[in-house]
Parts: C-alpha cells; structure tokens; sequence
C-alpha cells in the first residue's frame, strides 16, 4: 500500500517535471542537437536535401581565412563597443545617482536607446553618417574640422569605429540600469566613515564604489560579452560587413553561408563554432556567478 | 476523497485535473491550423513591387482579375530583395508555397531550376503570344527545352545619365567610351558635385555593374565551354578603369547600392550615374527643377572592347510545389493583357520596360507624360534593353549557367571590385582571386 502510493507520488513527480522538460527539449535540446547534426551536413537551404560529410565543414571553414577574418571582426567588435559600453555605463549611472536637476526624468531617458528598436536606430544613424546629407559630415565641414565629407560607414577602419560606437550607444543603457540598481544599495554609512577619515572622492570611488560594483560589473560584462560576440542585426544593417569583409562579423558569415550562398550545411558550422567560442565566457559567468553565491553578494 | 499530504496547502483542484489541464492546453497551441475557409480559393501573390503606387495597380489588376475567375480571390504577399531567399527558403522547407512569384530575376530563377523547383512555363508563353515576346526576354527563360518563366518587365542599368547643363559647361558629348567618361568625371567633380556616381558596395548592383563592365572590356565571366572567364586581361582593364574613376566618386560609394546611387544623382550631386530609366520618374516628383537638365546614353564602353548591357529579365514564374497551378497560370496570363499590363508598367515610367513587342508599340505606352517628355531616351532603353543579357546566358554559343545565381549571390564579383578599391590589390591580383573563388563555385 505504502509502495504503491510512492509509486504514485513519483509519477506525479514525474508528471509535474514533464513539462518543463518537454519544453527543454523543444526549444533547447532539440535546436542544439539539430544543429550539430546539419553541421555534419552538406545541405541546400532551398531544399533541404543533404548529405553526411563529417567533419569536412569545419575543416573548410577552419582552413578558410574569411573565417579566421570574421572571428576577429567579431572580437574588434566585441571588446571595443563592451569596451565603451562600460565606459558610458558606469559614468552616466553615477551622474544619474548624484543629485540632479530632472533627476527621475533624465533616468527615463536613458533607457531610450535600448528601447528603440535596432532597425529604427540603424536607419537613424545611417542618416546621421551618410556621406552627402548627413549631419555629422555637415557639422564637421561647417565647423571648418573637416574639408570634404568623411566616408564613415565606407572606409576601413572608419566602418569598424563608427558600428562599434552606435553598438555603445545602444547598449549601454543595459549597463546603466544593472549599475544604478547596485550603486542605491552601497550603504551610505560607508562613504560617510571614509569621509571622516579624510578620504578623497576619488579615493572613496577607488575604494569603496568600485569594489561594491565588482560583482555586479563582472555579470554585466559576462552577458554583454555573449550578447555583443552573437549581435547580427546591429552590424549587419549598419554596414552589411563591408566595405570589403572589413565587418564582417560570424553571426553575419552564419547568414551568407545559409541565405546567400544557400549551404544550411556551412551555415550551421559556423554557429556551431561559435557556440565553442561562446562556451569560455559561458563558462566564466558560471564560476562567477558560484563566487558571488559563496560571498552572499 | 483523495488523499493529501498533511501540513501542505490544497489546491482547490486536483493536481491530476491541472496536469490534465495543461496537457489539453498545450495539445491545443500545438495543433496545426486545420480550419479552412471553404468555397474560396486564394491565389497568394509574391511581388517586391510594393509602393504605394504599384499598391494600387496590383489591387486593381486582381479586381478585375476577381471579376472574370469568381471563387478565386488574390491576395498579395511582400518580399524585399534582401529577404528573398530566407523567405523562398522558409517556404519551400515548409512546403508552404506561394502560386506565383513576380521579379525575381534571373539569377534566382536559374539557381532555382538547378533543383527543379520551378513549373513548366510553356502554356503562359504560348498563351501570351510567344512572338511577341521580345527573342532574348523569352529565351532567357528556355531550359531543357521547356519555358520555366516569363520576363514580366525588364530594364538596364547599363545606361548612363547625365546633367546636359554641367556636361556643356564642361565643353564636352555625352561620354561613349571609358576614356571620355573618366575625362567628363574630372572635368564635372566641382564643389559639392561629384563627377560619377558608381556603386563600389559589396551590394547587388556593384556585382550588376561589375558583370556589365567586363562584358563592355570584351571579356565574360565564364567561357562558352564552362572554363572561368573573370581573370582575363579585360577583367583587368575594368578594374583599372573603375579604379582610376573612383576618385571622382562619392565618399561613401564603397557601400552605395541601387539607393544610394540614385539618391546622389537625383538629388544633383552627382553629374553622371549608372541607372535605369527611374530617375525621369523621381526627378519629375522630387527634384523637378532638375528634369530639363538631364539625359542618357547608352553606358559607355572599352575603347577596344563593345556595349554592352546587363538586364535583370524580372520574372513571372511558379514554384515547384505551388497548391493552385492551373490558377497561377490563369493570373499570370492576366498580367500581360494590355490594361493590367500598362497599368503596372506606367507605375514607374521610364523604368519598366515592356517585355512584349505590341505594347512596346503601343500609343497608350507613349501617351504617359513623362514618357512623352523622355521618348527618344525611353525608345533607346527599350533597345539596349532588348540587346541585354546576364550571367545566365553570357553569350549566344553560352550554355544555361546554373550556377550564375551562386556566382552572384556569393557577392564575388563585388569583393574583386572592393579588393581593388578598399583593400589595394593591383587588379591582376584581384581579378585572379575572383577567378579562383568562381572556379570554386562552379565546382562545388
């Protein structure tokens, strides 16, 4: 009787597990496995025919140097908009945290990038740089800092600095929002002891600011790192990877090689190869998110 | 009365009953949509034709369309150039096909047939009126001995337009061969004006041009016999002179396209551009102090190589797999007869030419103002255009290139330009990488 009604009380267990299982399966499992499987493939994206060819996609692409190309646009891009998302992220979060005039209004504000859909951004921006009618052109000439209009989205390296400084722009509201959020929690009564020990502000931000921000910084770092590496429709819509592949990024290499060249095959090497990259951040957010556990930040 | 946990709060239902719940919910989201309005049949439509404009003419056409075929309804899907094959890809794997696709070019059309996944198009040709097609629009559409698609309208890009005002005060003709087009470019590049607008993108219409300046060096891309073509000596002198011309060029031509190109010669800042005949109708709308001052000529040539022109042949065509075949080919039939068929060409005047000898003749074509205004530009477009070919079919001794969309679409042609123009490669260099990149393509 007692068997029978654990046995019954497993399979509830069980029941109740289903779902989430399930649904693990569907939109996780099943895409990965999927994924490896077509990498293995030589498939046409039109038809979906195939055929196995083993590991010959990757040692295509691994001895291709648009490949090795694109893998190294992808970490330009990566670490210099993080790069200078941190940079406007910490900055504005501890201007909004500091008394201010319109202090509530300016932090709606700021969230206005991250809120604007890319494509919106993307056109407004192309329209900012654009060579013949574009603001900045008009302003720098009119300024007398330049003579004639500078090629910003069609010159190497003008392409890579201009995606990269649009990507901060956009993004760095996210790191505003995840800073904000831990700078209102540092107890005052930190800054108020080192006050009266002397301490400079500067000293003070040294010294008891950044380190309170450690953790929160490592985590938005890990994420905006993973998010950054696997951006397409930013980097894409600015620039299509040109001029030349100077832009080219892997998410924009996964696209031409499925939608452009029509190999599905190739296509899902390189994300495959991707998700390889992916996992040493991926790996870093875990050990990090385990330290911060065992510290109880 | 089922037994409970004690201490552990109760559900007020039972959890088998959620369980139960949730399964029969999730079944439901799941469910494919199984119903279906009946007594209807809708035709869906794919054209990239989608202005307001082309709007209204396409609703039009299939009310009338409507009209004469009851129970039939047309419904008109979008696509955009650059979204073409994620969608034609999503609907073939999905087996959710459209019954008829309208300009996609022949590139698409070729890679397409390479799989078999386009209908037999015999019965629209004949039923249009296989004479009356201009020879090259229908033939470019003959594959093993079957018609696969019909050229719907055409144009050529391989036009060059030009300010009559700044050319004169210049003191110089309409540029014929590359030598005088360069010296027209330095001669107009004054100010805030640039001589020559061409696209150095990595885009569709570099690769356009690119196909077109070495057919004019005298080269092609790929030989009659299957051999590659693209690192001859003509490749060579184009990419030289695109090179030498670039100067003259907007900044930002290393990533202009269709827009963009047209954008800087409507708006006068460019004096001389590559395009078809869409400015006439942009100018007259947007910028119509301009329209007394511009012309075109056929774009010019290598001194020593010949014109030439790349047309795109937009298509009519039905893929393989499409639910309403019969009807498909009923609409498509619709599409050329003469008021449908002028009533979507004259949405852009200039610039859809017609693929049909009788409405090219026809006095309702002419009697469109603005074509009024642009005859003799207009009738020599429609000459080039009809003397035009493309990568599918380079020449007459040419077999059908299956390969001319995987050849396009890789972007190769564009990259050798771009090689030359962004990265510095001496053109040998350049056009030898292209070469061995479309080697590649043709063997893959």
């Amino acid at each position: 009787m007692k068997q029978a009604q654990l046995g019954r009380e497993q399979l509830l267990g069980l029941g109740l597990l289903a779902p989430t299982l399930i649904l693990f399966i569907l939109l996780i499992g099943y895409p990965l496995v999927d994924s490896l499987y077509l990498s293995l493939q030589r498939t046409s994206t039109l038809t979906l025919a195939s055929h196995f060819v083993g590991l010959g996609n990757f040692r295509a692409l691994f001895g291709d140097p648009e490949f090795w190309a694109a893998f190294a646009h992808t970490l330009v891009w990566t670490a210099g908009t993080l790069t200078l998302q941190l940079v406007l992220g910490v900055g504005m979060a501890l201007a909004l945290h500091g008394p201010l005039f319109a202090r509530s209004l300016a932090r709606g504000l700021v969230l206005f990038p991250y809120l604007l859909p890319t494509a919106v951004a993307v056109l407004v921006w192309r329209w900012l740089f654009n060579d013949l009618y574009g603001f900045l052109n008009y302003a720098l000439i009119a300024l007398g800092i330049v003579a004639h209009p500078v090629a910003w989205l069609s010159r190497t390296p003008n392409a890579m600095i201009s995606v990269i400084a649009v990507g901060a722009w956009k993004f760095f509201p996210f790191v505003v929002i995840a800073v904000l959020a831990r700078l209102q929690s540092i107890p005052e009564t930190l800054y108020e002891a080192a006050s009266i020990d002397g301490a400079s502000p500067l000293a003070q931000f040294w010294d008891i600011t950044l380190p309170q921000l450690s953790g929160v910084l490592a985590i938005v770092v890990l994420l905006r790192s993973i998010w950054d590496f696997k951006e397409f429709d930013l980097v894409y819509l600015m620039t299509g990877g040109g001029p030349g592949t100077s832009t080219e990024t892997l998410p924009i290499l996964v696209y031409r090689e499925a939608f452009q060249l029509l190999d599905f095959g190739r296509g899902a090497a390189v994300a495959v190869a991707m998700l390889a990259f992916l996992l040493v951040p991926f790996a870093a957010y875990f050990v990090v998110i385990r330290r911060l556990e065992s510290r109880g930040t | 009365m089922p037994k409970t946990r004690p201490g552990k709060p109760q559900l007020p239902i039972a959890r088998r009953g959620l369980l139960v719940g949730a399964t029969t919910l999730g079944a439901t989201v799941a469910t494919p949509h199984l119903v279906r309005a009946a007594g209807e049949v809708t035709l869906r439509f794919w054209t990239s034709q989608g202005a307001p404009v082309q709007m209204a003419a396409w609703k039009n056409i299939f009310r009338r369309f409507e009209k004469n075929h009851p129970g039939f309804k047309v419904a008109i899907e979008l696509y955009s150039d650059d979204d073409l094959w994620t969608k034609l890809s999503a609907a073939f794997a999905a087996r959710d096909l459209p019954d008829l696709i309208s300009y996609v070019q022949a590139y698409t059309v070729a890679t397409l047939a390479a799989q078999d996944l386009v209908e037999p198009f015999d019965d629209v040709i004949k039923a249009v009126g296989e004479n009356d097609f201009y020879p090259g629009m229908r033939d470019i559409y003959k594959y093993n001995g079957h018609y696969i698609a019909a050229t719907y309208n055409n144009q050529t890009s391989s036009n060059l337009w030009y300010r009559t005002d700044l050319l004169s005060l210049a003191g110089l003709a309409p540029p014929q061969t590359w030598d005088d087009q360069l010296k027209a470019a330095k001669a107009m590049t004054k100010g805030t004006i640039y001589g020559n607008s061409l696209p150095y993108g990595r885009t569709s219409m570099t690769s356009t041009m690119m196909v077109n300046f070495v057919h004019q060096a005298g080269g092609l891309v790929v030989n009659p016999d299957g051999s590659v073509g693209f690192g001859s000596p003509a490749t060579i002198a184009a990419l030289e002179f695109l090179r030498a011309i670039f100067p003259y060029a907007p900044p930002g031509a290393t990533n202009y396209s269709w827009g963009e190109v047209l954008n800087s010669f409507v708006t006068g800042r460019a004096a001389m551009a590559p395009y078809t005949g869409r400015p006439i109708g942009i100018i007259a709308a947007q910028n119509p102090k301009l329209l007394d001052h511009i012309s075109v000529v056929a774009y010019p040539w290598r001194a020593s190589g010949h014109p030439a022109f790349d047309v795109p042949f937009n298509s009519l065509f039905i893929p393989k797999g499409a639910p309403h075949v019969a009807a498909a080919k009923e609409l498509a039939i619709a599409l050329f007869q003469k008021q449908n068929y002028l009533e979507f060409l004259l949405t852009a005047p200039g610039h859809n030419l017609p693929s049909l000898k009788s409405i090219a003749a026809a006095p309702e074509f002419w009697s469109h103002p603005l074509i009024k205004k642009f005859r003799p530009q207009v009738e020599l477009m429609i000459k080039n255009t009809a003397a035009g070919r493309n990568l599918v079919k380079e020449t007459d001794a040419s077999p059908y290139n299956l390969k001319a969309g995987d050849i396009f679409n890789s972007g190769v042609l564009a990259e050798t330009l771009q090689d030359v123009v962004v990265n510095k490669l001496p053109p040998s260099q350049a056009a030898a990488r292209g070469a061995d990149k479309i080697a590649n393509l043709l063997k893959a």
